[in-house]
């Protein structure tokens, strides 16, 4: 991609307010001798334009902090805010916050519903007006190549399809934020990258911050910053020597 | 493939499958309980239909000595005859006319020719139905109540006998008797149907044998000899087969005695009419017992096909492992007796304790039977999970491989619609039920056919086919109409959905018209069920209202005080009688005698203006008008008279024809005639009895002859109390009249299909409909919001409010509910023409109208609308109880 993005981005005029703020974030499931910890105490913050992987095994607690990020899921301890986002502190579980948008693992369109109505169903629960909801998902759609699959339905996509569909409903919204849990793990290593590049396309187009789950390091090395997890705690974080973009 | 494999298959189904299990398991033994139900209420019913033939006849042979026959030899045969309990010899003599001389006034009165009977000393003892006794003592010759009113004569007076070409005998009257059997006791024994007397003779005296024998000493070859059989011999409990080994044994016995002896089967005669009751019972199990097993079979298959992609990626995965087919098929059939026998077990269980609970301890009188219909509805169960589970095995393996596996759990675009619909399938079955249902209906119609004298009766089953197809027909048009809605309507949903789903709208209605296949069959399987509920319902308030129409055709009114002929009622009796507290109305009505030629028949005088604020009459009651217009002629032309079919055609009236009848004068003295207009013809009135008689308008009447007296009164109570108000009539009249009140009479009128306890079948059926529709609806929506789980997850994830979530749900249940109601209306509501008008013959009278029960089909609504609010409720608040990333992460 060789065009500078527009700038879209409502804190692009106060580039200091991170957009994701985590203290001392823990969350467990179940009680007592049941009891799991899933991320424990975890600090740390996101700023706008941030490129960041984060890696760990399976059952390291990646998902659990994303969501934690996202506002899916609240902390059992700790705090998570969300300083440049306005909405942060009112919006309302299970939804993300509005102006973060997520990109799961598996499956994650509607499957009565065509490309384009799974574009359009954010940005229509938010109220935004039609035509220019429709604007928008035609924008994300040919940002990500994606025109020529408008009216197909879910179960006609190819995997990597429906996931670069699933990232073109985040470009759609205009986020601030783009969390992506394990984008690429169920796909070949050729489509996975083609999503990698999708993702990285729309952070750069809203010049939204990234944050990229997964336990591939080539997905890493897209990044420019690495945070690592074990048994649910952050033990590293370091910046990349390279931090490509699409 | 070893047996362990497929338990531990099963194992796993149970453990891991169990609510999918159970379901599919309910609707077998919905299915299952119907069937073994409606078998354990036809067994106990036809048990009953028989055992009701048998008792109420009295004497079960009337065996006629043929001339030349030798009386003491036959006497001899039929004592000897099995299965013959009683032989009681009846001499019949003819009398040229019966006369008797009031010792009070001196005036005498004749009769025309007659009958004179001679009985043993045990008769009465033997067969205690046929002669009741009204006064003086039983002991001696006794008058049959006509006679006496035509004689006027009581207990004591003397009785001339006159005897062709012999002297007449005086006999000396006893008591005065009601011969309830005449019509059979008086039979042309042998002669068919058709020449059978149209009455029983009027003139009737009962006399002693020895005193018989004496008076018609000089006659013997003028008397003819019966003797009256009771017969003991067991019979099958089933009419048909108890009227095959009557009408056996009777032939036998004709046989036997090389016809000098002829044998009036009055059990056979029963038993036929209960045998044809049988078999429309058994129609109405069909008609209206298997819609609902197939209902029930097709929420099964609803169940089983909600598991149906998960299930064939299973057998996909299995097959990419190693599995062969034959081990698929193995494991499916095992998983197909786990449902066959689940649901054949609960099933059975069910129907035993229903029928225990509507039959009483009847239900188990006829065990290898009972049995017989477990093991058929247990083979339907097997059928029904054969049908859901192994079919769409069959057909998945068919497809071959795994990936084309995979391309059918796609849900894939909609645009094609199936093939049936492509070909106007369900527009060419609509007019072929149209076409049967017409030509099945006509004139001369009868469902049942059951000729006496032949063993065997035939049953129109092709008359099924009208309905049957109407109901196929009905759903295809339906789905056809729904998948149209649906495709085009998208803004209109829309705008439906944004009250309820908000933001979510455009969303929601763009996922129902993809979804439209799915929507489409929920819509159908639902007014489906809510048409069999609303047919059910219909045929059988229909069937009641009928019964009860009988039964006051029969009553009169909800209570009768009736005179004797030529009675004298006390002064302001009607007035006495409208005081008595749950008295609503009162209507008087004359009953006099007519004599029209020779023939005396009853005639009724009526006020038209009000005789319909105490009866019904229904517009069957006449011919050539409605009971409304019939009423209108007697009440502008008050010399109008209507009268019997057959008294048109002995005397070849046509409309307006003068007709004149000799009134006898009820107090004594010359009778008068009156002039009459034939207005029109009466089939049955109430209180009228079964031979000819005529209607007509009371003031007419008391003008013509000077007196307006009546001796009988209706009284209406509003349909209820009816027994306390007959207990307070007494008190009035004491033992001057006679006074019934219809809930006794319902007992005892009708076929034996009334008989039997008809009111807990339709408890029972209409329990199912109502279950069958609540099912159809509340799993079908279940269903689908269970199935979409996922993608609620997905919209919360992406800002979906509960209440918009909810929202989506409850419109999809509104939906469901107004297709479902509109479309079981109109399917119900021809359904329910078409029934009545197939099994016409089991109405007696027929009806002008279909008894629509209102309380009943707002409550299956209710129910329905009840239950899809509590799964829309339960779908909603479920999908928010825990984090829908955690929904997401289990799916």
């Amino acid at each position: 991609m060789t065009s500078r993005p527009q700038t879209l981005s409502p804190t692009a005029g106060r580039p200091d307010l991170p957009l994701v703020r985590c203290r001392e974030a823990t969350r467990t499931f179940g009680t007592g001798t049941a009891e799991i910890v899933a991320v424990s105490a975890v600090t740390v913050e996101i700023a706008p334009g941030d490129r960041i992987a984060l890696i760990g095994s399976s059952g390291s607690g990646k998902s659990t902090l994303l969501h934690l990020l996202a506002g899916l899921e609240s902390p059992t301890s700790g705090t998570v805010e969300w300083p440049a986002l306005p909405e942060g502190a009112d919006h309302q579980r299970p939804s993300a916050v509005p102006g973060i948008a997520v990109v799961f693992q598996g499956p994650s369109l509607i499957p009565t519903l065509d490309v384009v109505e799974n574009l359009l169903v954010p940005m229509q629960l938010a109220g935004l007006p039609t035509a220019e909801a429709l604007a928008r998902a035609d924008d994300a759609l040919a940002v990500l190549d994606l025109t020529d699959l408008a009216e197909r339905l879910p179960d006609e996509l190819s995997g990597g399809q429906a996931q670069r569909v699933a990232v073109a409903r985040a470009l759609a919204a205009r986020p601030q934020l783009i969390l992506a849990d394990e984008p690429t793990g169920q796909l070949d290593t050729t489509t996975g990258e083609r999503v990698i590049d999708a993702l990285v396309r729309a952070a750069d187009h809203t010049e939204a911050g990234l944050l990229i789950t997964t336990h591939d390091p080539r997905v890493a090395s897209r990044m420019r910053t690495l945070w690592a997890m074990h048994d649910g705690e952050l033990h590293a974080v370091q910046a990349l020597a390279t931090g490509a973009s699409a | 493939m070893n047996p362990g494999t497929a338990a531990l298959w099963v194992t796993g189904l149970i453990r891991h499958r169990s609510p999918r299990l159970l379901g599919a398991a309910a609707g077998i033994a919905l299915a299952v309980s119907l069937v073994a139900f409606l078998g354990a209420f036809l067994t106990t019913s036809e048990a009953t239909m028989t055992q009701r033939a048998r008792s109420a006849v009295s004497v079960d042979w009337q065996v006629q000595v043929e001339t030349g026959g030798n009386v003491e030899a036959i006497r001899d045969q039929l004592a000897h005859t099995s299965g013959n309990a009683a032989v009681t010899g009846v001499s019949l003599g003819q009398t040229t006319g019966l006369s008797s001389t009031a010792a009070a006034s001196g005036s005498t009165q004749t009769t025309g020719p007659g009958v004179v009977l001679g009985l043993g000393p045990d008769y009465r003892s033997t067969f205690p139905d046929q002669i009741r006794q009204l006064a003086g003592s039983p002991d001696g010759v006794q008058v049959a109540q006509q006679t006496a009113s035509n004689l006027k004569i009581v207990p004591g007076d003397h009785v001339t006998i006159g005897l062709a070409g012999a002297t007449s005998v005086m006999v000396t009257v006893a008591g005065v008797v009601d011969l309830p059997q005449a019509n059979s006791l008086f039979q042309r024994v042998g002669a068919p149907p058709q020449s059978q007397p149209t009455a029983p003779p009027d003139n009737v005296l009962l006399l002693p044998q020895a005193q018989f024998s004496q008076a018609f000493s000089n006659q013997l070859a003028q008397v003819s000899t019966q003797f009256h059989i009771r017969r003991n011999a067991p019979l099958p409990t089933d009419p048909a087969s108890a009227y095959t080994l009557d009408a056996a044994a009777a032939r036998n016995v004709e046989a036997t005695s090389a016809g000098t002896a002829l044998v009036g089967d009055n059990l056979g005669a029963a038993l036929g009419a209960a045998r044809a009751d049988a078999a429309y019972a058994r129609m109405l199990f069909l008609f209206l017992g298997l819609p609902g097993v197939i209902l029930a079979a097709l929420l099964t298959a609803a169940v089983i096909a909600a598991g149906a992609e998960r299930r064939r990626s299973e057998q996909a995965l299995l097959r990419t492992r190693g599995l062969s087919r034959r081990a698929l098929v193995m494991l499916a059939l095992a998983e197909t007796g786990l449902l066959a026998t689940l649901g054949s077990i609960i099933g059975i269980a069910v129907a035993a304790v229903l029928a225990r609970w509507v039959l009483g301890p009847a239900a188990g009188a006829n065990t290898s039977t009972l049995v017989a219909w477990s093991v058929i509805a247990a083979l339907v169960g097997v059928v029904v999970a054969v049908t859901t589970t192994l079919l769409p095995l069959r057909r998945d393996l068919r497809m071959g491989g795994v990936l084309e596996t995979r391309r059918a759990n796609a849900t894939g675009p909609v645009d094609r619609p199936p093939w049936w619909l492509r070909y106007g399938l369900d527009l060419l079955l609509l007019a072929a039920a149209a076409g049967v249902f017409w030509a099945s209906s006509g004139n001369n119609y009868t469902l049942v056919l059951a000729p006496e004298g032949v063993p065997s009766i035939s049953v129109s089953y092709w008359a099924f086919l009208g309905p049957a197809l109407l109901w196929l027909g009905a759903a295809g048009l339906l789905t056809r109409l729904m998948l149209l809605g649906l495709r085009h309507a998208r803004p209109v949903l829309e705008r439906l959905l944004r009250p309820l789903a908000g933001r979510l709208a455009p969303a929601g209605a763009a996922s129902m018209t993809r979804r439209r296949p799915a929507l489409a069959r929920a819509v159908v399987l639902l007014a489906l069920a809510l048409s069999f509920a609303a047919s059910t319902a219909t045929f059988n308030a229909t069937y009641a209202q009928q019964a009860e129409a009988d039964a006051l055709l029969t009553n009169g009114a909800d209570v009768t005080v009736t005179f004797p002929t030529g009675a004298q009622p006390a002064a302001g009796l009607a007035q006495k009688l409208g005081a008595v507290p749950g008295v609503t109305a009162v209507e008087g009505v004359q009953h006099r005698y007519a004599y029209v030629g020779a023939d005396l028949q009853d005639l009724y005088g009526v006020n038209p203006a009000s005789i319909t604020t105490v009866t019904a009459l229904q517009d069957a009651y006449f011919t050539g008008g409605t009971a409304a217009q019939v009423l209108d002629r007697l009440r502008v032309q008050p010399d109008s008279i209507i009268v019997s079919a057959e008294t048109v055609k002995d005397y070849q009236l046509t409309l307006g024809d003068t007709l004149r009848l000799r009134l006898p004068t009820p107090g004594g003295g010359p009778a008068t005639t009156v002039p009459f207009r034939y207005a029109g013809i009466v089939n049955e009135f109430p209180t009228a009895p079964k031979d000819s008689f005529f209607v007509a308008n009371a003031a007419y009447i008391a003008k013509a002859t000077g007196d307006g007296s009546v001796n009988t009164f209706l009284v209406n109570t509003g349909s209820t109390g009816q027994p306390a108000v007959a207990a307070r009539a007494r008190s009035l009249v004491g033992a001057d009249a006679t006074i019934t009140d219809i809930t006794a009479t319902r007992g005892k009128v009708g076929s034996s299909l009334t008989s039997v306890s008809l009111g807990g079948l339709t408890r029972i059926e209409l329990g199912y409909a109502i279950v069958l529709s609540v099912a159809a609806g509340a799993l079908v929506l279940g269903l689908g919001i269970a199935e979409r789980r996922r993608s609620s997850a997905i919209l919360a994830v992406l800002g979906a409010r509960r209440r918009q979530l909810s929202g989506l749900i409850a419109g999809e249940g509104a939906l469901l509910l107004v297709g479902g109601i509109l479309g079981g209306t109109l399917i119900g509501g021809i359904l329910s023409v078409m029934l009545v008008k197939v099994l016409t013959g089991v109405f007696d009278p027929p009806p002008s109208t279909m008894a629509i029960p209102a309380a009943y089909l707002l409550s299956t609504v209710a129910a329905v609308a009840a239950a899809l609010a509590g799964v829309a409720l339960l779908g909603g608040r479920s999908s928010a109880q825990r984090p829908a990333v955690e929904e997401l992460r289990e799916l």
